[in-house]
This record gives structure tokens, C-alpha cells and sequence, in this order.
């Protein structure tokens, strides 16, 4: 292993982040490079000092200042919201909330529709209108004639009926 | 001695024809009234409830020789359309030719739409004056039925004006159906066609045929080549006359099979259910690419469609 190489990964050796197998190659390097063990030497120095150097803590106003920030923008969207119309306002619904709702919602259309379907009716009138032709026969009250009575879905039939008296033939 | 001989056989033979019982006689003077005067069809439509019959419309279509009716049956769920073709064919029989379609609703479809159960028939039918076309629109069935009785009869008025000219169709009804579901129209055509067929090779005429058809009426033509060639069989219909301005029109249909001698008569397919249509009187002409294929030669085959001699284009 070069000595590039292993300047890459001493990070990772201090962090413990290097498999078994690496970290026992960059040691050996280590043990036999001055240096390399020089540049160890300084990278640990550095993270020591590092971790000696100050946390800045957040100042004890920065709580207070946040805190009147936002009532101050809740307030001027209140102030806001007042002066725009009704339609115009965001309603503001949870997510889950309005995911249910359009999910119901398209459910119940769902539901509508299937029920409705002309399929479903018409299964039951697609039988023959022919077997359904015994109505009583109050057409001639009426005085329309109503032809479903003769139907009973027969082919219609054409022959000659001679006349049994020729001598009779009206002139 | 042998004038007198001719002189007494012809006396004979007037004498049998215009005062006997013969059917010259018979045929002439019947022929002559069936032509001069009009034919009547009478329609009425009867309800038969078992044993008892009702008369529910009467109609008289009166018009010369030929005329044509519909009859038309409707009502919300069943029509049927009967279209009668009417032609004198003897001293006093008829040849009607009926084609009858009906259409009843039978249900609707998942879309709502309307299914019908059409029928179409056809029926060439020989009536004499008198008989009669029983039409049973619903079949014949127990129960009660509806009947349609057609009867031809010679008319009161002559078919033709002292001026020559046709009497117009009349429609004369004496009942009128309840609801008016029944319809009657009434029109005439020419029937009688005189057509003329010719086979080409090569553009010569080599075979000729000639025949008279009526309408609708299928008839075969057989075409003898001249020389040592199969004969041709025609079997044509004139399938339609349609009105038209300047000239009618007419439709055919026809197909052709080559008579081989040589295989005992066997028929083979030149054309089979070809058409056309054309004006009346003009030659319509189709190429055989298949009957020549072999020979190396053209044909082709031409129709011309006229009207039969006495047939008027009123």
C-alpha cells in the first residue's frame, strides 16, 4: 500500500470505520513509515484539539426571539386571512384526513355507477318481448289493434286457398 | 275440288274456335278481357278467434295487368314489409311473386339498444282470378290469428283509356284498419324483358343467345361457340327496374359455367354471382379472363337489356 493511500484512509482508521483486512494493511504500513506516522501523528493532534475547542451554544434569547417571530407572523396571516373572501381561503385539512375523504368519495361514485349500469337492468329485459305478449286484449276498445297477441314468434306463412267454386268468381 | 276441301276444314276450325267450348275460345276471349280490363286485388284483414272470423280492414287495389303492392303490418313491436309482383300469366291465372321480410323486437341489449329477429321469404305463387293468397303475417299457430286474404279478380274498368293511355292505380279502401296498422301502396313497372346475350373471342361474336325474362325471374342461357368450343351456360336474373331520368335502369345478376363436353357435362365456374347494373337498353360488358386463360385468347360477354315486346314503360 503506498503511502498516498494510506494517508486516504486514516480518517476512516480513527473513525474505526475500516474492515479488519485494511486497517491491519495501513498499521503494518504504519509501523515500518516514518512518514506516515508523522502525518498520524498530526492528524491526531488535530482531532484532539478539535475536540477540546468550545461548543457554541445557541444565545438564551434565541428561544424568545423565535418564539415572537412566529406569533408575529401568525398574527399578520390572521390579520390577512380576515380581509380575504371566503372563497378564497386555504382550508387547511390534514393529509390523512383528505386522503380518507377523496378516497370515500370515489368509493360511493364507484359504488353509483356499478348499481346503475344499463347491464344490470337489461339482463333482466333481454328476454323476448314474444313471451311476454298474453295481455288481455283491450284494443278494440281502444280501437288499436295491438299485434302482440298474434305473435307467438312464428314465421309469417303465404299460400294459395283456391276458389272452390270458379263459376263464382266476382267480376 | 281441293279449294273446297281447305275452305270446309277452315270453317271447321273458326266455328270450333269462337261458338264451341274449346279452349281457344275460351283462351281468346279471356285474354282479351284480362287484358282490356283491370285487375282487382281485394285485401282484407281478418281476425279468426276460433270458429268467428272479424273483419277489421278492407282495401281494393285496382290497376292494369302487372301492378305491383305492398303491404305493410306494423305496430311498436313487429313490421313486416310484403311486397307482391303481380304478372298475368294465362287466360286468367296470375304468377305473384311475394317477398315477404319481418322484423320483430325480440329485447334490448346490455346498451339499451333494440334487438329485432328479421326473416326474409321469398315465394313465386300461381293464382287463378278468384283464389286466394293467404297471408298469415304470425304464422298459423292455435289461437287466435290475424289473416290477411288477397284476392284477384278482374276489375270493373278497363286498364287502358280511350286514348291510349294507362289508367292510373287506384286504392280504394272500405275499411280502414283499426290504428291504421295496416298500409297499402300500390305501383307498376315493367316485368317483361327481352334480353340478348353474346359471347366475343378476341372481339368477334362467336355465340348468341336470346330470351324473355320477367322479373326477378331466374332463366338459363346456354351459348354455343362457334367451332369446336365448350358451350356457356348464363344463368341470369334481372334482379331490379329502377325509375330513372333520362333512361331506367335495371340491376342483373348472372353467373357463368362452361359446359365441358369432354367430362361428361361438366360444369365449371367461369363467374359465379356477378352483377351489375346499367341503363335499359345499353350493352353491359364483362371480360372472361378465366374461360380463355388456357387458349390464350379474350372473351368477354355482353348483356342488353330491352323491353319485351307489348311491356310499356308507363
Amino acid at each position: 500500500m503506498s503511502c498516498d493511500e494510506v494517508n486516504a484512509k486514516l480518517e476512516a482508521l480513527f473513525d474505526g470505520s475500516l474492515d479488519s483486512k485494511s486497517q491491519e494493511t495501513v498499521e503494518y504500513h504504519l509501523s515500518v513509515c516514518q512518514k506516515c506516522q508523522v502525518d498520524r501523528h498530526q492528524m491526531a493532534e488535530l482531532r484532539r484539539l478539535l475536540r477540546r475547542s468550545m461548543v457554541v451554544a445557541p444565545s438564551d434569547l434565541l428561544d424568545e426571539r423565535t418564539m415572537r417571530a412566529f406569533d408575529d407572523r401568525w398574527k399578520s396571516r390572521g390579520a390577512a386571512g380576515a380581509k380575504t373572501p371566503w372563497w378564497k381561503r386555504r382550508i387547511t385539512i390534514p393529509v390523512p384526513a383528505f386522503g380518507l375523504a377523496l378516497a370515500l368519495l370515489v368509493a360511493i361514485i364507484s359504488l353509483v355507477t356499478l348499481l346503475n349500469r344499463p347491464g344490470d337492468k337489461s339482463s333482466k329485459r333481454m328476454v323476448p318481448e314474444t313471451s311476454a305478449k298474453n295481455a288481455p286484449a283491450a284494443d278494440s276498445v281502444r280501437g288499436v289493434i295491438d299485434l302482440s297477441r298474434f305473435d307467438h314468434g312464428e314465421r309469417a306463412i303465404i299460400y294459395v286457398e283456391r276458389n272452390s267454386n270458379p263459376q263464382s268468381v266476382e267480376r | 275440288m281441293k279449294v273446297q276441301t281447305i275452305l270446309v276444314i277452315l270453317f271447321s276450325a273458326m266455328l270450333l274456335a269462337f261458338t264451341g267450348d274449346g279452349r281457344l275460345n275460351k283462351a281468346f276471349s279471356a285474354n282479351a278481357s284480362v287484358e282490356q280490363k283491370q285487375i282487382k286485388f281485394v285485401v282484407k284483414t281478418i281476425e279468426q278467434k276460433g270458429e268467428t272470423e272479424e273483419l277489421l280492414s278492407e282495401a281494393t287495389i285496382a290497376g292494369a295487368p302487372g301492378t305491383d303492392f305492398n303491404i305493410v303490418l306494423q305496430d311498436k313491436h313487429f313490421k313486416m314489409d310484403a311486397k307482391f309482383m303481380t304478372d298475368v300469366v294465362g287466360v286468367d291465372s296470375l304468377a305473384v311473386h311475394a317477398a315477404l321480410n319481418t322484423r320483430r323486437l325480440y329485447g334490448y341489449s346490455e346498451r339499451e339498444l333494440p334487438l329485432y329477429e328479421e326473416d326474409v321469404q321469398d315465394a313465386t305463387l300461381h293464382a287463378h282470378l278468384g283464389d286466394k293468397l293467404i297471408l298469415l303475417p304470425f304464422g298459423q299457430r292455435a289461437g287466435d290469428k290475424l289473416k290477411i286474404e288477397i284476392i284477384p279478380l278482374t276489375g270493373e274498368e278497363t286498364a287502358y283509356l280511350p286514348s291510349g293511355a294507362m289508367r292510373s292505380i287506384s286504392i280504394k279502401i272500405q275499411k280502414s284498419s283499426p290504428g291504421g296498422i295496416i298500409n297499402i301502396q300500390a305501383t307498376r313497372i315493367p316485368h317483361r324483358f327481352s334480353v340478348e346475350i353474346s359471347l366475343f373471342e378476341n372481339g368477334n361474336q362467336i355465340a348468341r343467345g336470346e330470351a324473355d325474362y320477367l322479373l326477378k325471374q331466374a332463366k338459363e342461357i346456354i351459348l354455343q361457340p362457334t367451332g369446336t368450343g365448350d358451350p356457356l351456360a348464363v344463368n341470369l336474373t334481372i334482379d331490379q327496374f329502377q325509375r330513372y331520368r333520362p333512361i331506367d335502369q335495371i340491376d342483373i345478376q348472372f353467373d357463368i359455367h362452361r359446359i365441358v363436353r369432354a367430362e361428361n357435362d361438366k360444369r365449371e365456374a367461369v363467374a359465379l354471382d356477378w352483377a351489375g347494373a346499367g341503363n335499359l337498353g345499353s350493352s353491359l360488358n364483362y371480360p372472361l379472363n378465366e374461360y380463355g386463360r388456357s387458349s390464350g385468347k379474350t372473351y368477354s360477354i355482353k348483356f342488353t337489356v330491352k323491353l319485351a315486346s307489348g311491356e310499356s314503360q308507363d
